[in-house]
């Protein structure tokens, strides 16, 4: 095998000399026509129908909160509406007196009706 | 797939749930037994966990006896009897009417009556036998 010495390869290439780049025009008309060739549309992304378990939560908690809140949103606005009229009580019955007391660890309200006669409920006993 | 949908389904209901609560109306009749009077301590404060602790506070010198009770879907219309007494309820549970009768005589009515899950109405002092009665309305 013959080894070149660093003059022969100067020479060799110096010999070869690099090809002149071809016009503008003449490569870009080239270039268009292999483009031309080929497809240029991206394809279109197919939708993935492997939806994850967590995508299922999440979508699923969001509708859950839309809907928890719209359903309160829409008591809350009955609510008020509702609760402008206060609360009557007419007992019939004869009786003594009335008494009403408001528990004040469960708000709840009892009405307690004194000396209410039994004659008047149709008990003759 | 179908089981992920149907967990995902049980879990917007489990959330959803609570808007929905209070829809019904418990209605309980209760006799008032007085400490010291006749009588046995037999089915005492039974089925009125929820109310006996605002019963006892407020009126303690009483034991207290289920003696019936009922359920009406809210918003309410109909007619129910209770024991000796019967009930036209009325309304939703922000604005409830309730006439009381009994033996077919009106007793009281009410108008405009709030009743929630957490905070009862009663109506104490009706006549029945042996002692007096009470209604017991709570919104579950």
């Amino acid at each position: 095998m013959k080894r070149l010495s660093t003059s022969d390869m100067k020479d060799l290439l110096a010999q070869r000399v690099a090809g002149q780049p071809p016009d503008a025009e003449v490569f870009w008309s080239d270039f268009k026509a292999r483009a031309r060739l080929m497809n240029q549309e991206r394809a279109a992304e197919k939708p993935s129908f492997a939806i994850s378990v967590r995508t299922w939560a999440v979508a699923t908690a969001c509708i859950a909160l839309l809907a928890l809140f719209s359903s309160w949103f829409l008591l809350q606005r009955t609510s008020e509406r509702e609760e402008a009229g206060e609360m009557t009580l007419d007992v019939v019955a004869a009786h003594s007196a009335v008494f009403m007391i408001e528990d004040e660890q469960s708000h709840g309200t009892i009405v307690w009706i004194d000396g209410m006669q039994a004659e008047h409920s149709g008990d003759h006993s | 797939m179908k089981q992920k949908m149907l967990v995902a389904i049980l879990f917007a209901l489990v959330l959803v749930a609570p808007a929905f609560a209070g829809n019904q109306l418990s209605i309980r009749l209760v006799e008032v037994k007085y400490i010291g009077g006749s009588g046995g301590e037999e089915g005492v404060g039974v089925g009125l966990e929820d109310v006996i602790d605002i019963l006892k506070r407020n009126l303690a010198s009483a034991n207290y006896r289920l003696v019936d009770s009922c359920v009406v879907a809210l918003p309410a219309d109909e007619t129910r009897t209770i024991g000796e007494y019967t009930l036209k309820c009325s309304g939703t549970r922000k604005n409830l009417a309730v006439t009381v009768l009994r033996f077919g005589k009106q007793v009281l009515r009410t108008a405009n009556v709030p009743v929630q899950s957490d905070k009862p109405f009663i109506i104490g002092g009706l006549p029945g036998k042996p002692g007096p009665m009470l209604l017991v309305f709570v919104a579950i």
